[in-house]
Order: structure tokens, then sequence, then C-alpha cells
């Protein structure tokens, strides 16, 4: 008799989320679901607004990565008037953009993923969170405060606010960079490095303590996608899109983001409001890919400052070909983090920095407009269609989190049959069901604009659909 | 004026009628103590990030809107670490909490004043019930008050308080 385990809520993840296991009768897990069942629906509720009000609207679709889709958002809409903005503008949405970065990944490795690194998959539940760290790794705790502080506090610095700044418009940024906020920045990365690197020692001095996690989160061919620069670097803003195979081959290359349609498809599972898109050429669901820190890693030629140079040569070292476990999506969140120091330094210093001039103005020249960048989480593209008076008619946003879902399904399946044994859910299996999830940081409140709240739940149903256990959180 | 260094953090959703109260405290506290060392945070939740503001003062003042007690009724109270924590998350921190996250993390902990009132409505777009409205005033004159006659300090009236 087959049965089917539902974890219920999953937790540390940035929204809610559902795993269903479905045993077979040997009591071996045969398929696993992850179900996203919030549902927002952000892009039929702007239908009719102004294009102009996009990015303050749209980022609202988010309390972790407002930036991402505020920046998303305004290079839609820079491309509905068909302006190129002021460079210094492009530099300071740069700026912003990896402010967020380093908030957001600090937040993931620090609180939500540092308990089970640090505590181990098996500790008590109970003391395994961010309080149990403050225990024995008082100093990691803190380290995580101060980075996630310094990145929020940039944010507050340009934007104005630390959530939802509405400093980013069609055609740049409503307010050139001042002196004394410059200056403020560059104190406050300095203080950066010291962290990123302590916390790079901590991590791969634990590395090893995961072979079995390493072999089994996600740990598979895919394809790998995301945003590089025209040379191959690091980018989080501009660039075209790449993707790559499990072998590190690149297959397709520069791709225009204006274009991105041409490339990617979504599906829909009946299980979930998360859409799942995948690469076209390959079908469904052969075009399985990943995004996000692991993926941008993967695809790049360099990162394109020294630091971060030096830890992705030895990350790349990791596996031949492309680095497949998602387990290394939190070592390539350090060594983003690490970037975003040194890049941000080196645009600050930019001699154009503070020029007064940040912002072109024009109505709409054109009906369709579609603005892509990298968030946290991986690439996030909006795409928006307008009416003769600037009204929204259609819009369609493809979100990080949703191009890892076929990634995060088929890692939950292939960590449950290797942890998941029998009928009943032992904490140590229901932790590494959650952990490969978290790995991949995924925002479900961006994936489905959700509203309301969907803690984790597992289910451990029999065959004939009897539900065995249940584990709520 | 004798005025050590504090913090004042003002907690609230100002969209949400009068769950604003803390956050619009802090707002017009931050324009009226301009000119003194006193650091005015307005939030809309507590956040891990606010310990490192919390361990490098001699006192701080919490301004928030209670879902208990009675509206517009200003209550004063100066809390205690609350260690044996429930929390598995940094989601909805209180008060309690971060006195706790403060000591066990930087061996330090300010004084610490909590001023706050129970609320009529806190529906999103509604605006302040008359009572509520009251409470803020007496909360930002308690406050400019304090720090500004300064005697006793902030510290020795926290320290009166808790004695009571």
């Amino acid at each position: 008799m087959s049965k089917t385990i539902t974890i219920n809520n999953v937790t540390r993840i940035e929204g809610h989320a559902k795993i269903t296991l479905h045993l077979d009768d040997q009591g071996m897990v045969q398929d696993a679901q992850f179900h996203v069942t919030q549902f927002r629906g952000f892009e039929k509720l702007c239908e009719g607004r102004p294009f102009y009000e996009m990015p303050s609207l749209m980022a609202r679709i988010c309390g972790i990565c407002p930036v991402s889709h505020l920046l998303a958002s305004a290079k839609a809409c820079d491309d509905l008037m068909a302006v190129a903005i002021p460079k210094t503008a492009i530099k300071l949405r740069k700026i912003l953009n990896m402010a967020q970065i380093m908030q957001s990944h600090a937040l993931s490795f620090f609180h939500l993923s540092a308990p089970d690194l640090l505590l181990g998959m098996d500790g008590d539940p109970a003391s395994r969170n961010i309080f149990g760290l403050m225990k024995d790794h008082a100093q990691l705790v803190q380290d995580g405060i101060q980075l996630r502080k310094i990145g929020q506090e940039i944010i507050a610095l340009l934007g104005g606010k630390r959530i939802h700044p509405s400093w980013v418009v069609p055609g740049g940024v409503n307010k050139p960079l001042s002196e004394e906020h410059r200056d403020q920045i560059l104190a406050s990365l300095g203080e950066c490095r010291p962290i990123i690197h302590r916390t790079l020692e901590i991590y791969k001095s634990i590395q090893a303590n995961f072979k079995e996690e390493i072999q089994t989160f996600a740990n598979f061919p895919s394809l790998f996608l995301g945003l590089v620069s025209p040379g191959g670097n690091l980018e989080f803003y501009d660039g075209n899109i790449r993707v790559a195979d499990a072998a590190r081959n690149t297959i397709a290359d520069q791709i225009d983001t204006l274009d991105f349609n041409d490339y990617l498809e979504e599906s829909v599972e009946k299980f979930s409001y998360l859409k799942s898109p995948y690469y076209k050429a390959f079908g469904y669901p052969d075009g399985i890919y990943r995004v996000g820190p692991l993926a941008r890693l993967n695809i790049i030629d360099r990162c394109g400052t020294p630091q971060a140079d030096e830890e992705w040569a030895e990350f790349q070292g990791l596996q031949r070909g492309a680095v497949l476990s998602s387990f290394y999506f939190h070592y390539a969140r350090l060594i983003e983090v690490l970037f975003c120091a040194e890049m941000m330094e080196r645009l600050l210093q930019s001699k154009d920095i503070l020029d007064p001039h940040v912002r072109a103005y024009a109505k709409p020249n054109s009906f369709e407009g579609i603005g892509v960048c990298e968030a946290p989480r991986g690439t996030l593209m909006h795409h928006y269609r307008i009416n003769k008076n600037g009204k929204i008619e259609w819009a369609n946003l493809v979100i990080a989190t949703g191009h890892n879902n076929l990634a995060m399904n088929r890692g939950v399946l292939q960590t449950a049959r290797h942890f998941v044994k029998g009928e009943k859910i032992e904490e140590g299996m229901l932790n590494r069901v959650e952990a490969v999830i978290r790995a991949f940081d995924p925002c479900l409140s961006c994936s489905t604009h959700a509203v309301g709240q969907m803690p984790l739940n597992i289910e451990l149903l029999s065959a004939s659909g009897t539900l065995l256990d249940s584990v709520k959180r | 004026m004798k005025t050590s260094a504090g913090l004042i953090i003002g907690i609230g959703n100002p969209l949400r009628g009068d769950d604003g109260f803390g956050y619009l405290a802090a707002e017009s506290l931050a324009k009226k103590l301009k000119n003194t060392p006193v650091k005015v945070v307005a939030t809309h939740q507590l956040l891990p990030e606010h310990l490192d503001l919390m361990r490098k003062v001699a006192w701080v003042v919490f301004i928030d809107a209670s879902a208990a007690g009675e509206a517009g009724k200003l209550t004063i109270t100066t809390p205690r670490a609350l260690f044996e924590s429930p929390l598995a998350f940094s989601h909805s921190l209180d008060v309690t909490h971060m006195m706790a996250w403060c000591k066990s993390l930087y061996r330090v902990c300010p004084k610490t004043l909590l001023l706050s009132t129970g609320i009529a409505d806190d529906r999103v777009g509604m605006p302040f019930s008359p009572g509520v409205r009251r409470a803020l005033t007496k909360a930002v004159s308690l406050v400019v008050k304090l720090i500004n006659v300064g005697n006793p300090s902030v510290e020795a009236y926290i320290d009166n308080l808790s004695r009571d």
C-alpha cells in the first residue's frame, strides 16, 4: 500500500509552503511535490494603472527584495519610454541592487541556514535557530546582524528608506547621491570584508561535515541561466542572458533580455500556484534550469573583482564542469556578497558618481516594455503592455523562485528518496527535506504574489491516499 | 540640559489607524530631539539590526501600540528580558525578546522603558481614534520632558519606575 507524507509548513524560508511525499508499497519515496498555495495576482491588479506607477506598485510584492522588483519594473518602464538613462543613474541603481543582494544573502545565510550548518541537521529543532546559535557562535550572529544592517543602511541612504524606497523611477533615479552619503557608504563597506572573509572561513571549515547532503541536495545535471556582462563577468543589473549546461558549456549566449520570451516558456502545475518556467528549446520538463547564486557562478567567465575571483576559482574546483549540488548555493551566496562589497566600492569611487544628471524624461514611445535584472534569488523579469494612454493592459512577471521551481521539486524528491525511510517522519529527515528548499532561498510571496499565510506542512499518504502521518510547523 | 546617549524606537504601521502610534510618535520626536545625542528610529517592526543600536546606548525607550489595554490610555512600564523564548525566527520580535537578544549577544542591555497604549481601530486606512491621538501627544511630551529636563535623568527615571 503506497503512502504520502506531508510537510506542513516548510520553515525558515521566505513565505510558506507545503511538501507532499508519495511512498510506494515498499515505503520508498516515489514522488514529491513542493506546493506553493498562496495567491496574490499582482499581474492582474496592476491592469489599468498608469505605467509610471509600476515601480512603486511592484516593489510591494516583496518586503525582502523590493529593490529587485523596483529595478526590473523601472527598467521595463525605461523600455516603454525608449530612453537611455544617464550613466550615473545606472551606477546608482547597480549599487542599490547590490546593497539588497548583500542584505538578502546575509538573511538567508546567517538567519535561515546557519542554524542547520553550525548546529547540525539532526539538532534539537527547539534550539536549532538563530537563538540557539547565540550560545556558541555569538560572533557569527553579530556578523550576520552587522552585514544585513550595512546592506539595509545603504538602501536607506540611497533610496530614502529601508523598505520600498521610491527613489528609482522610470528614466533613472529621482535624486543624485550626495558626497556625505557616498562617504558614509564607503565607510560602512570597509567593515564588510573582514566579516565576509571570517564567514567564508567558517563555512569552508564545516563543508566537509555535509558530504551526504552535498551528494543529495538537488545535485543533478540541469541548465543554469543568468545575466552576464558582454565580457562574461558577473552582472546583476545590466548585461545579457547566458545559458550553460551541466558541463559548463555555454549553449546560448548574450541573449538580449528583451528576447527572453523566445527562449523561455512557463508551464503550470495543478498542485501549486508557482509557475514552472523551462528552457523552450529543450521542452518540458527537460528544459529544467536553475537561477540564482549557484547558477550565476556557473555561467560566468569571472566575477570581475580580485577577492571574489580568488574565491570563485576555489568554488569552480568543487566539481568538474558546473557545480551541480544545490548545497553550494550557500557558498555561492557568500562569494557574491564579497563581490558586491568590492564592486560597490569601485562604483562609488568612480568620477561621475556624484553627477547631478540622474534622470531622463520622456512619455511612452513604445506599447511594450521588458525589464530584467538579477534579484538575490535569480533572474527577475517584468514584462508590460500599455495602451495609448499609458495605462497597463497586461503584465507578466517571471520571478527567480519560479525559475527554480522544477529544480526544487526534483531536489525535494532526490533528498527525500535518500533520507526518508518508512512510514514515520523523523526530525532529521524532515529538516533535510526542508533544508534543500532552504538552499534555494525561495521567496514565495514574490513568486506567487501571495496573500495570507501558508505555514509548512508535511504529509505522509498511503498508496490509497490515506493520511498516515503529518507534521505541521 | 543633561542628556545621555539614548535611543527611541517607535514601532507601528501608520497606514493602519491606531497601530501607527509608535511610528508617528517617533517621527515627531525625531524633529523635536534633532540637536540631542538621542537617536530616534521609526520602524514598522523590530528587527535584529536594531540590536546594534541598542548595545551602544545607556537607555532605550520603545513606543508601541498594544492590542490589549484601554484605547488611548498611556501605559509606562519597564519590561524585563525574556530569555526563555518560544521564538524560532525573527519575523515578529517584541521588546522583551530584543532585550534578551541584546544581553545574550553583546552582554549588555540598556535600561529600557516601554510606552504603550491600547487601540480602538487598526484597520487599513483608518485615522487615529481621538483617545490614541491624545495618548500620542502625551507620550511625545513625556519623552521630551524626560530628556530636556534630565533631572532625574532617563536612567534614573527608569530605575525609579522599576522599583515601583
